[in-house]
C-alpha cells in the first residue's frame, strides 16, 4: 500500500514539475498560502500589504493587496519571487497599508472605546481595504458620538468607515471578499492560469499522500523516544522549526568573571 | 522581561538604585552576550563588549524618551561590536565550545549548530540572534540593523534554510 502511495506520489511530482518548471524562479514557498502563514506566524506582514484574501475559497490561492505606487511595485516583485509557483498569487492595487489600518485600529479603540460613545466593534477588512467601527444605534443622534464620528473621519479618510447595528456583534477583521465584485483583479501570470485548477488538485493529492507518510515515520521517531532510548538524529531531516529551537537553546553564556568584573567596575 | 517591566527598573536605575541595574544585567547578559558573541565569533571579545555594553547602561541609562529599551539595547550592543570587530578586523580563531560547561545536553548538536551559524555572513548569523536569543521581532530587528523589513525577513528565512542545509549533511 505505502509503495502504491509513493508511485502515486511520484507520478504527481513528475506531472507537476512538467507544468510547473516554467514557474519555478527559485522562490523559497511554494505557494502563496505558504508565504502569508509563513508572514503571520513571524507576525511580520509586510508594509506594502494592504490586504490578504482567499481568491478561490481555499488556502493555497491567495490574493495580495498591495500599496499603490513604487512600494507596492516592489512588493508585487518581491511576493513574486518569493512564491515558487506564482500562479497561485493574484496581485490588486489599493489604497492603504493593512498594517497602517491595524495601526489606526488601535489609536481609535485607545481613544474612543469604553467612553459611552456607542463604538461596538472595531475591524480591518482587508477586502475592502478600510476600518470599519459599528456604533450602536441607540447613538446615532449623539452629539459627542458624532462628534467622534467627524473627527476620526477628518483625520484619516477614506481609511475608516463607521456603520449603525442593533447590537449584534458584527465580524471582525474580515479577510474574504464579500461578493464576487470588487477591485480589479490583475492576472499576474495569466498563461499558467488555466492549469492553477490542476495544480491544486496535484498538490492536495502530494500533500494528503505525504501527510499519512509522514505521520507514519514520525509515530516510528516518536515510539523509539518512548522506550527511553535516544532518538537517532540521522533517523529524519531536521526542520525550520527544530532548528529555530535549537538555536534559542543555544545562547551563548558568558563566564561567572563577567559577572565580578561588571560588579567591580560600578562600585 | 516585558518591555513595560525594563522601562520602570530603568527608571529606577535613573535614579541610582543598584538592585535595578542587577536586574536589568541578569535578565539582559546572556542575550547580549550571545549577539556580540554571533557578531565577534571570539567569547573574549564578547566578554568585553558585554562589560563595557552594561557599565554604558549603569553609566548612562537611556531616558524615558526611549519607547523600545530592549531593541535600544541591542542596537548599542551590535555596534559595539561591530567597532570593536572593525578595529581588531578578526584576531582570534573560532573559540571551540567544548570548553564552555552551559549545561547543553547535544553538545555535538551545538557544535554543528555553532559551525554551521559561523558560515553564514555576519547579517544573517546577527538577524537569526536577534529574533532567536534577543526576542526582537522583525520590525524591531529592521530598525536596528537598517535594512526593509521584507529585506530582514527573506535574510532570516535564507538563513534558517542554510543552516538546515548543512545541518542535514548539505
Amino acid at each position: 500500500m505505502k509503495r502504491m502511495i509513493l508511485l502515486a506520489m511520484c507520478f504527481l511530482m513528475v506531472c507537476t514539475f512538467a507544468v510547473t518548471v516554467s514557474a519555478d524562479d527559485g522562490g523559497i514557498y511554494e505557494t502563496a498560502g505558504e508565504l502569508y502563514e509563513a508572514w503571520v506566524s513571524q507576525d511580520c506582514v509586510p508594509d506594502y500589504i494592504t490586504g490578504v484574501w482567499s481568491t478561490y475559497g481555499g488556502t493555497v490561492d491567495l490574493t495580495f493587496g498591495v500599496v499603490k505606487g513604487e512600494d507596492g511595485e516592489k512588493g508585487r516583485q518581491e511576493i513574486l519571487a518569493l512564491v515558487r509557483n506564482d500562479a497561485t498569487v493574484t496581485i490588486v492595487y489599493q489604497t492603504y497599508s493593512r498594517n497602517y489600518l491595524y495601526a489606526i485600529q488601535e489609536a481609535v479603540v485607545d481613544a474612543y472605546f469604553g467612553k459611552n460613545l456607542g463604538l461596538v466593534t472595531a475591524g480591518v477588512n482587508e477586502y475592502e481595504n478600510k476600518l470599519c467601527f459599528d456604533v450602536h444605534i441607540g447613538f446615532a443622534e449623539n452629539p459627542d458620538t458624532l462628534a467622534m464620528i467627524r473627527q476620526v473621519t477628518e483625520q484619516y479618510g477614506a481609511a475608516v468607515s463607521f456603520r449603525s447595528v442593533d447590537g449584534v456583534i458584527q465580524l471582525v477583521n474580515e479577510t474574504q471578499p464579500p461578493s464576487p465584485t470588487g477591485p480589479a483583479l490583475v492576472v499576474t501570470n495569466p498563461q499558467n492560469q488555466p492549469f492553477s485548477f490542476g495544480f491544486a488538485l496535484a498538490f492536495c493529492g502530494i500533500a494528503l499522500a505525504g501527510f499519512f507518510l509522514m505521520q507514519i515515520h514520525r509515530r516510528r521517531v516518536m515510539a523509539v523516544a518512548a522506550d527511553g532510548t535516544a532518538v537517532v538524529a540521522d533517523e529524519r531531516p531536521i526542520s525550520e522549526k527544530e532548528i529555530e529551537e535549537a538555536i534559542r537553546n543555544a545562547e551563548a553564556k558568558p563566564s561567572e568573571a563577567l559577572d565580578d568584573r561588571v560588579m567591580r567596575s560600578i562600585e | 522581561m516585558a518591555e513595560i517591566h525594563l522601562q520602570e527598573l530603568f527608571a529606577r536605575l535613573r535614579e541610582g538604585d543598584r538592585e535595578a541595574f542587577a536586574c536589568i544585567y541578569q535578565s539582559l547578559k546572556q542575550p547580549v552576550y550571545t549577539i556580540c558573541y554571533r557578531i565577534t565569533q571570539s567569547r573574549e571579545t564578547a566578554e568585553d563588549i558585554t562589560h563595557d555594553v552594561f557599565i554604558k547602561l549603569f553609566r548612562s541609562p537611556p531616558d524615558a524618551s526611549v519607547k523600545n529599551t530592549r531593541a535600544w539595547i541591542f542596537q548599542m550592543a551590535r555596534n559595539l561590536a561591530i567597532d570593536v570587530l572593525r578595529k581588531n578586523a578578526r584576531t582570534a580563531a573560532q573559540d571551540t565550545l567544548s570548553g564552555t560547561d552551559d549545561g547543553y545536553d547535544h553538545i555535538h548538536l551545538r557544535m554543528d549548530l555553532e559551525t554551521a551559524l559561523g558560515k553564514l555572513p555576519r547579517e544573517e548569523r546577527e538577524i537569526l540572534t536577534l529574533h532567536l536569543n534577543a526576542d526582537l521581532n522583525f520590525r524591531e530587528i529592521s530598525n536596528v540593523i537598517g535594512l526593509s523589513l521584507p529585506a530582514t525577513y527573506r535574510k532570516y528565512r535564507k538563513a534558517l534554510k542554510t543552516i538546515q542545509n548543512e545541518m542535514n549533511g548539505g
